[in-house]
């Protein structure tokens, strides 16, 4: 039998399959069980209308108890959302990559939370920090300790721990 | 990707959509849990109502105590084991394949039905099929094709009469069994289930029985007698046996505080079930966390579902197996994998440089007495700079290593191999 996170991972893929993404949301690739990507965009009227980008998810073998390492995609052309929650190398701070993630959280549960945070924007901007962060942030998002201020889907990544 | 959904895991979207088959899909849905989207097993229950697998939600609440699904604050202590939702699991793991069976042949039914058949040799044909594989439900509806209208009608009437027999003798089935003497009734010497106690009753005693209050001792078939004394007989034998088992199995293992117990308290808590003391400490205390866990989550099951122990150790045995699979990375190229690292190892580099500073005078001293020894012995050994022949010769050891692949389990064995180095 193979392990809980495969098996988890290939009834969301069954699922996406049969029953596909919600708006905006595609399935680029998903040729294994470690690595997915997926391209999000913002449906009607927002500050990022008509843009696309791609975004990456990264499993481990405790994942669905852990989270994903979710970032976009900055390599090869593609770009990150100028958002002040995501820095420019793709990681993003949100409170549910984070300490507020549930297993009972899916892949497609974040890629939707991720399309309603860009979707409530009001300002494009990066993070006040973005250089200082960028300059020495680890490879793997997670292990960045984010300071997540306010309520769940309003963190503000001011302050952080590397 | 196709290749990946190979593999035989079973979803709610085995199940037709809702269109076709409303609520089947949701049905299979919630009777699985949200963690793994496994069916439950050993279902449990939080203070919040919400259901989980004891094992998931309990490693679940080991990251983090709350609800995974609302968030609210909960703990192990909360844990209610749900046996009727066991039971309903349980059930619907019997029943699942027959009815995925079932929705199989109605779909292809219904698309033999959308497509015209031309002979009327074949139209029968389908019809006695219709008859015999549905059971009565929705007989047909989709049926569009031409036939002779006398004939179907005959035959589909046949089917209305034959089934509608079926749900008038329904309720009476469940008590008897018998299928002959399902309409009629019993004869005074049938046995009948008791209303009451459900035990088997000839029909002629059935209003004694009950008067009694259920008391008279079963009229099961004589050669249940046997069988009876046998049972008792071998009744106390079993039941003591069962009973010490039982008093020390039904009680979850409390969670230890690691920090404080000694290596020698841990290793007798890990010998105490039966497990292996291989490793190091820390793999110790993974093995015992996962472990209790494991237990705990397995008494979460009724009785009859529980797995023994010698089960539960093996599941432990290749959960630790599989880590140490992932965890072993081999450093084939060592130059792209320092330079990859650049960052730690200089972070690393920094955080031990005062250590070795207070060290160094003393070693300065002694190599500095060695040379000294040396040169009388030898010819002068220069001494460049703080170079001493002893760090060319570690140097040179590590040099020899670095040839080798190196072999690194997890990052701080990383950070030990890159601190040796250096």
């Amino acid at each position: 039998m193979a392990s809980i996170s495969v098996r988890r991972l290939s009834k969301e893929l069954t699922e996406i399959k049969s029953e596909g993404c919600p708006v905006g949301i595609t399935l680029v690739k998903a040729d294994d069980f470690s690595t997915w990507w997926f391209t999000i965009e913002v449906m009607g009227e927002s500050l990022y209308q008509g843009e696309k980008y791609t975004l990456q998810f990264r499993f481990d073998s405790s994942y669905p108890i852990s989270s994903p390492a979710v970032q976009f995609v900055v390599t090869d052309g593609h770009t990150s959302p100028i958002h002040p929650h995501v820095y420019s190398n793709g990681h993003i701070c949100a409170s549910i990559l984070g300490n507020e993630w549930s297993p009972v959280l899916s892949v497609v549960a974040v890629c939707v939370t991720l399309q309603s945070m860009l979707a409530s924007c009001k300002k494009k901007e990066r993070p006040a920090d973005n250089d200082r962060y960028v300059r020495s942030a680890p490879e793997n998002p997670k292990k960045t300790r984010f300071h997540y201020d306010g309520k769940a889907l309003s963190p503000i990544p001011h302050q952080y721990w590397i | 990707m196709n290749t990946l959904l190979s593999a035989n895991v079973p979803d709610p979207t085995d199940f037709p959509p809702l269109t076709i088959a409303p609520g089947l899909r949701t049905l299979d849905g919630s009777l699985r849990c949200n963690i793994c989207g496994e069916l439950f097993d050993a279902p449990v229950t939080l203070n919040c109502g919400h259901c989980f697998c004891s094992f998931c939600v309990r490693s679940s609440l080991a990251e983090k105590q709350e609800c995974p699904a609302c968030r609210k604050t909960a703990i192990e202590g909360h844990l209610r084991p749900n046996p009727v939702m066991e039971e309903v699991v349980s059930a619907w793991k019997l029943s699942r394949p027959y009815i995925l069976n079932l929705s199989k042949a109605d779909s292809e039914q219904q698309q033999r039905d959308a497509t015209p058949v031309a002979t009327p040799k074949a139209k029968k044909r389908k019809i006695m099929a219709e008859t015999g594989t549905r059971s009565g439900a929705s007989t047909s509806s989709g049926v569009s094709a031409p036939r002779s209208p006398s004939k179907s009608k005959r035959t589909r009437q046949g089917s209305e009469v034959f089934f509608n027999t079926i749900p008038t003798s329904d309720a009476d089935e469940d008590e008897m069994p018998e299928p002959s003497n399902a309409s009629a009734n019993p004869r005074p010497d049938d046995l009948v289930k008791c209303p009451m106690c459900t035990r088997r009753v000839k029909y002629k005693s059935i209003n004694q029985h009950m008067d009694q209050g259920c008391k008279d001792p079963p009229l099961e078939s004589t050669r249940s007698t046997m069988s009876d004394w046998k049972k008792l007989m071998a009744g106390p034998n079993k039941g003591k046996q069962k009973d010490t088992s039982d008093d020390e199995d039904n009680f979850p293992l409390p969670k230890a505080s690691y920090a404080t117990l000694k290596d020698r308290k841990l290793k007798e808590m890990l010998t105490e079930h039966g497990l292996p003391i291989s490793g190091d400490r820390n793999q110790w205390i993974h093995r015992h966390q996962r472990w209790v866990m494991i237990y705990n989550a397995n008494l979460d099951r009724s009785s009859r579902n529980r797995k023994t122990k010698q089960e539960l150790r093996k599941e432990l045995k290749k959960w630790e197996d599989e880590k140490a699979k992932k965890r072993r990375t081999t450093v084939e190229d060592n130059a792209a994998h320092e330079k990859r690292h650049k960052n730690e190892f200089a972070q690393l580099v920094d955080a031990a440089r005062p250590r070795g500073d207070k060290g160094a005078p003393k070693a300065a001293a002694s190599t500095a007495k060695w040379t000294a020894e040396q040169s009388k012995n030898n010819a002068a050994i220069s001494l460049s700079g703080d170079k001493s022949p002893r760090a060319a010769q570690t140097e040179g050891n590590h040099c020899e290593r670095e040839k080798n692949a190196i072999v690194v389990d997890s990052e701080e064995e990383r950070e030990m191999v890159f601190l040796q180095r250096t």
